[in-house]
């Protein structure tokens, strides 16, 4: 059976002017079990954008709901780095590593990303 | 040859500012032919720099408005200075608004902060990739 996985899609640029919106697209339900960030078509993000990631993985962890954040470019992969927070997040330049990580984490397995 | 070139914005600071002060800076970095993730960087500092002044730069009064003032100088470097009205001292002690001075340090090779009449935050940043601020150095 194939693990139930909840896309959450993000695009263009995630800066202040749309805090509120990233803080609305990044809720916690009780139906979601995985959870995949598609980041993929994101051409900007900044600190703004990783608050808010911080505060979701924050509540997905505290009920024990896998996350993968899934990026597009250089430029994330870099504001991660900046931040030192390149170990926070399984983050994957393949829908389907992360996909892959999502369902090993489903399925109970404690593999690293 | 470049000669020396500036570009000064001065705009009331509000959720838009921001984007539309990196899209001006954008066009003037172009001037230079920077390497794309050198351009990209120096644009996500500045984005920090102009958030926290966005969140946080009011002054008593509630005054805000934001100045950007950015200048090529003689030796293969770019001066950028955002000011506003606000106080930095207690914009660092907010919650989640940790990262952003982390990251425009790691991106410019300098950073100089003054606190006196509202807060002006002046970054310099190279033209080209150096040892001092290439991802491996950091």
């Amino acid at each position: 059976m194939q693990p139930s996985i909840s896309v959450i899609k993000l695009t263009g640029e995630l800066e202040i002017g749309r805090k509120a919106e990233v803080r609305g697209a990044l809720q916690l339900t009780d139906e979601q079990k995985s959870i995949l960030i598609d980041c993929g078509e994101v051409t900007y993000a900044d600190s703004t954008a990783l608050a808010e990631l911080i505060r979701f993985r924050n509540q997905a962890d505290a009920r024990q709901v896998p996350v993968a954040i899934l990026i597009g470019n250089g430029q994330f992969a870099r504001l991660l780095d900046y931040a030192g927070l390149a170990q926070a997040f399984a983050v994957f330049d393949t829908r389907g590593a992360a996909l892959a990580f999502l369902g090993s984490q489903t399925a109970g397995s404690q593999t690293a990303p | 040859m470049i000669g020396r070139s500036e570009l000064r914005i001065v705009c009331n600071a509000d959720s838009t500012s921001a984007r539309r002060l990196r899209q001006a800076l954008r066009s003037f970095l172009d001037v230079f032919a920077l390497e794309r993730d050198l351009a990209e960087d120096i644009l996500l500092a500045i984005g920090e720099v102009l958030s926290n002044a966005i969140e946080h730069g009011s002054d008593a009064t509630g005054r805000s408005h934001l100045e950007l003032f950015a200048r090529s100088g003689g030796d293969d470097t770019l001066a950028i200075a955002v000011h506003d009205d606000g106080k930095f001292i207690e914009r660092e002690r907010l919650p989640n608004r940790g990262y952003g001075l982390r990251i425009v340090r790691a991106i410019a090779r300098s950073v100089t902060i003054e606190t006196s009449g509202g807060t002006n935050v002046e970054m310099v940043f190279g033209r080209s990739r150096s040892p001092v601020c290439s991802s491996a150095q950091r």
